[in-house]
């Protein structure tokens, strides 16, 4: 009996033994996350317990605080008018919009997912257009659409869970507003080509741009240099919580000032205004409370927008060249020496920031200029045969822009020829 | 038998049949551990210890072993339920005396849902008097299931499209006028939607709704 029973539960461990081995062995890309679960199980939630707060919804409102700070109102809502030169919404548009939104996206407020709008397009095109259509025709989005909910994440490795900032925000839009704003992102994305509305720098947020276009851009800019015996430093500057911070006012300013159709500043308007969101965490209160965003999170349109706000800061210094990837800066100045080329950083840095660099941090400037030297002492003893790039991360929180108020979180970084 | 200290999103009643009393912190850690949902553990522990029932005089062997076993609990963050001193078994023989035995122990995060502990029922016939727990409605509210989407009937769907027609927009219309066309016609539109969806079941095994 006992035997019997032995071999009964080692063949069960055999089992699961041999089991777990060929599930491994055929394991695909999207399972080995489910292996990992299996091996480890699921990590607790933490919940955030923030000083102060006592219960879910004095939790929520802090955080709320944290995430959306108050920003400047955007301008009232103009009244309702039709556009006489507006296209119509086309089904073509919204299969465009849908044949880019991945099945597998995490729905917003109303849990529906891309393959059921997919499917019921496919059933009946014109269903989606005659919904949205007059919508976009007068301009107007609708506050049920401008619900999200904010799912809170803890960040992991941090000490304590005790404040906002070990956590962060994941924003879930309603499908069917992101199928609107997908649309209207390729309508803005045409018209930016032909309003320059973007620096060709710019290698984010635009249909056939990446990141390897700005590291090619700027590689072959620092051998260029290097061809004309020119010593090459660069700043690379990141745009802190870039997405919250936009203000409203100012890009709405900036589209009609670069000439893009009222209709879509018009509706670009009413999307940013008055947006709801609800924080969901372990025992969150279910209401929606009111947010000030600057673009919202999530959304297709809002990187386009971003890059657009940001735009002014392609400022033309002379002997600089500024390249981006969305919200990182790449600053590269060349001259016969490196002294002169901190020089010049400098002076790009006052220009884009509006912040003297020796100012902002002093400490930060003597460093790389150290550096600097140091690379010059090298560069003289002929050991030199390769670029590369050289990250020293001095970590440095700068002032704020005169217009846009964005935190400009700084790294210096200079090329060092080995 | 389930074991206790395996996480569950689901309420899960655990019963244990311990004929002797378990101390080593090994077996201990079966029935009280850091757990992230509700848990209570409650029986007839037969136990005396001064929180429980503090004019009650203890052996030395009975004061060590409660105690440990006290300990362990609170150590993982337990509350004894119990009133101090209100008696749960009353003997029927004269020569033993009433004594605080049954005991009840919930962890944290159960305590914010606990109301009341008392034992103001009538008697069962037993030599133990029923203890009665009063649990709070958690101020939580559980999420409504939500559709399966994946098992869309999509032939109905296609049925039901057919006959479906938006509302025709305001011919002027006003941001309210607009936002409560919008609303009314998305509103039907994912209704229709939604009933050709059956529910989300907690796991692949439960029943249906």
């Amino acid at each position: 009996m006992k035997s019997s029973r032995r071999t009964y539960f080692k063949a069960i461990a055999s089992a699961k033994k041999s089991h777990w081995s060929d599930f491994l062995s055929s394991a695909t890309p999207r399972s080995l996350w489910t292996a990992k679960r299996f091996a480890f199980g699921r990590p607790p939630q933490r919940f955030p317990a923030l000083p102060g707060a006592s219960n879910p919804a004095e939790v929520a409102e802090t955080l709320l605080e944290h995430f959306f700070p108050s920003k400047p109102p955007p301008p009232p809502l103009l009244r309702l008018t039709g556009y006489v030169d507006y296209a119509p919404l086309t089904s073509e548009e919204i299969s465009r919009a849908l044949s880019k939104s991945s099945n597998t996206s995490a729905p917003g407020p109303d849990h529906i997912p891309y393959s059921v709008w997919k499917s019921v397009h496919h059933i009946k095109p014109s269903l989606l257009p005659s919904l949205q259509d007059p919508l976009l025709a007068h301009r107007f989005h609708p506050p049920s659409l401008k619900k999200a909910l904010g799912i809170v994440l803890d960040k992991p490795g941090k000490p304590s869970y005790d404040a906002p900032s070990s956590f962060r925000v994941i924003i879930l839009l309603r499908t069917l507003s992101k199928i609107l704003e997908r649309v209207v992102a390729s309508c803005l994305s045409a018209q930016a080509t032909i309003c320059s509305l973007i620096n060709p720098l710019q290698c984010g947020s635009l249909p056939g741009r990446s990141t390897a276009d700005a590291a090619l851009v700027l590689q072959h800019n620092i051998e260029s240099f290097h061809r004309l015996r020119y010593k090459v430093s660069t700043l690379f500057l990141d745009v802190k919580g870039g997405f919250d911070n936009v203000e409203s006012p100012s890009l709405l300013s900036i589209l009609r000032r670069k000439g893009v159709s009222p209709y879509l500043v018009q509706w670009i308007g009413s999307f940013l205004r008055n947006r709801n969101c609800c924080l969901t965490f372990q025992g969150f209160p279910r209401h929606f409370a009111p947010v000030s965003v600057g673009v919202p999170q999530g959304s297709p349109i809002s990187p386009l927008l971003f890059v657009i706000y940001l735009s002014s800061l392609h400022l033309e210094v002379p002997r600089s060249l500024i390249i981006s990837y969305v919200d990182d800066f790449a600053v590269t100045v060349a001259s016969p020496s490196y002294r002169t080329n901190v020089r010049l950083l400098q002076k790009s840095f006052l220009a884009v920031t509006g912040a003297p660099y020796r100012e902002v941090n002093s400490k930060v400037a003597t460093a790389l200029k150290l550096k600097v030297e140091d690379k010059e002492r090298v560069n003289n003893s002929r050991r030199i045969k390769k670029v590369k790039l050289n990250i020293v991360k001095l970590k440095a929180l700068l002032n704020k822009f005169s217009r846009g108020k964005l935190v400009i979180e700084v790294e210096c970084q200079t090329l060092k020829l080995k | 038998m389930d074991h206790p200290t395996t996480p569950s999103g689901s309420p899960r009643c655990t019963f244990f049949a311990q004929t002797v009393l378990p101390t080593a912190p090994y077996r201990l850690s079966r029935f009280f551990s850091f757990l992230s949902y509700p848990h209570l553990v409650l029986g007839d522990f037969n136990l005396n210890h001064p929180l429980a029932d503090p004019c009650h005089g203890l052996s030395e062997r009975e004061f060590i072993i409660s105690t440990r076993y006290f300990d362990a609990t609170f150590d993982v963050r337990y509350h004894l339920l119990n009133t101090p001193g209100l008696y749960t078994r009353f003997p029927f023989d004269t020569i033993s005396r009433p004594g605080v035995l049954d005991l009840a122990f919930a962890n944290t995060a159960l305590s914010s849902l606990l109301s009341s502990w008392d034992t103001s029922l009538p008697s069962t016939g037993s030599d133990h008097v029923p203890c009665m727990i009063t649990l709070k409605p958690p101020a939580i509210m559980l999420p409504p299931p939500t559709p399966h989407w994946a098992l869309l009937d999509l032939d109905a769907v296609g049925k039901a499209l057919d006959s479906f027609t938006t509302l025709a927009c305001p011919a002027k219309p006003t941001s309210n006028s607009l936002s409560r066309w919008f609303d009314i016609s998305s509103t039907r539109l994912t209704s229709l939607l939604t009933s050709h969806a059956p529910s989300k079941r907690p796991c692949p095994h439960s029943k249906p709704w």
